[in-house]
């Protein structure tokens, strides 16, 4: 029954421009996704050296940042960012005379620091894992023939700190990507965005919602190929056991 | 301080069981869901095997929210679901429509973590348990579900989390459960952070409650007392 509906809805949607409109938003998921990851992977790094630094203050702090944000929903999480800050937003951009300005970035903004406060929560388990994977004997090694502290950090640590968390950074940005959705919720126009309008403006919600999740899915295959890559071919002279 | 009382303590203790009842049944359905797509995947048989696959390639592959939507707003609205009793009775409901999209995503997830367990369980537990004249049936039921079960507890006891944090995005199809109602209280009071940490401990209530029992569950299986 619904085949021939489907495809005509398909055809509808494609010429009336809203394919385009998925792509961009598309575009805009990335974009998202690759700086909220990145501000997590900082967040990260820096939550798992404090997790495995001496200081039972701070290892404390960063577990209680890392159990609650992922004990609660990730929804709860961005309703706090949008509505604590919205209002302060706007009277800054009142203040400054830049509400356009405000009102295009506010909802980005909110997204790239909930998806990085999030994905950080569960980097800092996969650098932490990371960091014990490298033998202490190395860093050893390096200090005795003479190497300061940053050089340690930058020649030995991390290029394979990099390796050892591709495999966990893998999930967290797939996690993150799939997560990104949630911001259309206050009101960024992303790929999810996109289809709920396109899917009142055309009256096709299922074929658009279809549509919108074949591209979430090719987003993911094509980084999941791209990260299993990387593995590959960051892990040549490295010396694993291959099952 | 007492707006906070009045207001906001009692709406949130609200939405909690509604919460509460969405995860819990989404649990129980993920739960089944899995442990079927698992086996159906280890069934070596690839007519069983490649749905099994694609279901769990398919759920796991795109957001939850596109999931809910496509279910409740896109199937939901067919003409031929709503002639028929069944499928409306199940589609018409935004609290069903939610346990049915958590149940599936979750499912998913739960799947590979059973699966993971499956594998797990050395070819030779088997092998001597066929030699020493057990059925099939007998070596699954008494070696390879035990032992598998064991090893896929962690993961499985991780979609549980999981599973109750998916149930907020039952608010973005009008279910007024937890997040709903704490949404609902930021726009319309100060009591911003207040109502964070409140329908925040409530989810922390609740995802400890259901870790502290997986603890319970690996204590009685045995797991807990080997040595690591």
């Amino acid at each position: 029954m619904g085949y021939g509906l489907m495809m005509a809805s398909l055809h509808d949607i494609l010429a009336s421009g809203w394919g385009l409109m998925l792509l961009r938003g598309a575009l805009m998921t990335l974009f998202i996704s690759l700086c909220g990851i990145l501000l997590g992977l900082i967040i990260g790094v820096g939550g798992a050296a404090l997790k495995t630094g001496g200081n039972p203050l701070w290892r404390g702090l960063v577990n209680l940042y890392t159990l609650i944000v992922r004990s609660v929903p990730e929804l709860l999480i961005i309703y706090l960012l949008f509505f604590a800050t919205v209002q302060p937003a706007a009277d800054l951009a009142d203040w400054l005379d830049l509400d356009d300005l405000m009102s295009a970035f506010f909802p980005m903004l909110v997204g790239i620091v909930a998806i990085g406060l999030i994905s950080g929560s569960y980097s800092v388990e996969v650098f932490r894992g990371a960091f014990k994977a490298i033998a202490p004997g190395q860093l050893e090694a390096a200090r005795a023939i003479g190497m300061s502290r940053g050089q340690c950090l930058w020649r030995i640590m991390l290029p394979q700190l990099f390796w050892y968390a591709l495999p966990g950074a893998n999930n967290v940005w797939q996690n993150a990507l799939k997560d990104t959705a949630l911001i259309s919720l206050v009101g960024l126009v992303e790929l999810m965005r996109a289809a709920v309008l396109g899917s009142a403006a055309t009256r096709a919600p299922l074929a658009m919602y279809l549509l919108a999740g074949v591209l979430y899915f090719i987003i993911g295959a094509f980084s999941q190929a791209a990260f299993v890559w990387a593995e590959r071919h960051y892990g040549r002279g490295m010396r694993v056991v291959r099952a | 301080m007492i707006e906070l009382f009045q207001k906001a303590i009692p709406v949130l203790l609200q939405g909690f069981r509604v919460t509460l009842e969405i995860g819990l049944s989404a649990i129980l359905f993920a739960s089944l869901l899995g442990l079927v797509a698992a086996l159906m995947r280890e069934s070596g048989r690839k007519l069983l095997a490649w749905p099994a696959f694609l279901y769990s390639t398919v759920f796991r592959g795109t957001p939850l929210l596109i999931q809910l939507f496509l279910l409740y707003y896109g199937i939901g609205a067919l003409p031929y679901v709503r002639e028929q009793p069944g499928l409306w009775w199940l589609f018409s409901d935004g609290a069903r429509c939610a346990i049915l999209a958590i149940s599936l995503n979750s499912g998913a997830y739960m799947s590979e973590a059973i699966r993971g367990g499956l594998q797990s369980v050395p070819r030779g537990q088997t092998d001597a348990a066929t030699a020493f004249g057990m059925t099939a049936v007998q070596v699954f039921r008494r070696i390879r579900f035990p032992l598998a079960l064991r090893q896929a507890f962690p993961a499985y006891s991780n979609e549980l989390v999981l599973a109750i944090k998916g149930t907020s995005l039952a608010s973005t199809i009008a279910v007024m459960e937890l997040t709903g109602l704490a949404r609902q209280l930021m726009s319309q009071s100060y009591l911003i952070v207040e109502t964070f940490i409140i329908a925040g401990l409530l989810y922390l209530a609740i995802n400890m409650t259901l870790l502290g029992c997986a603890w319970l569950v690996e204590l009685s299986l045995g797991m807990r007392s080997q040595a690591r």
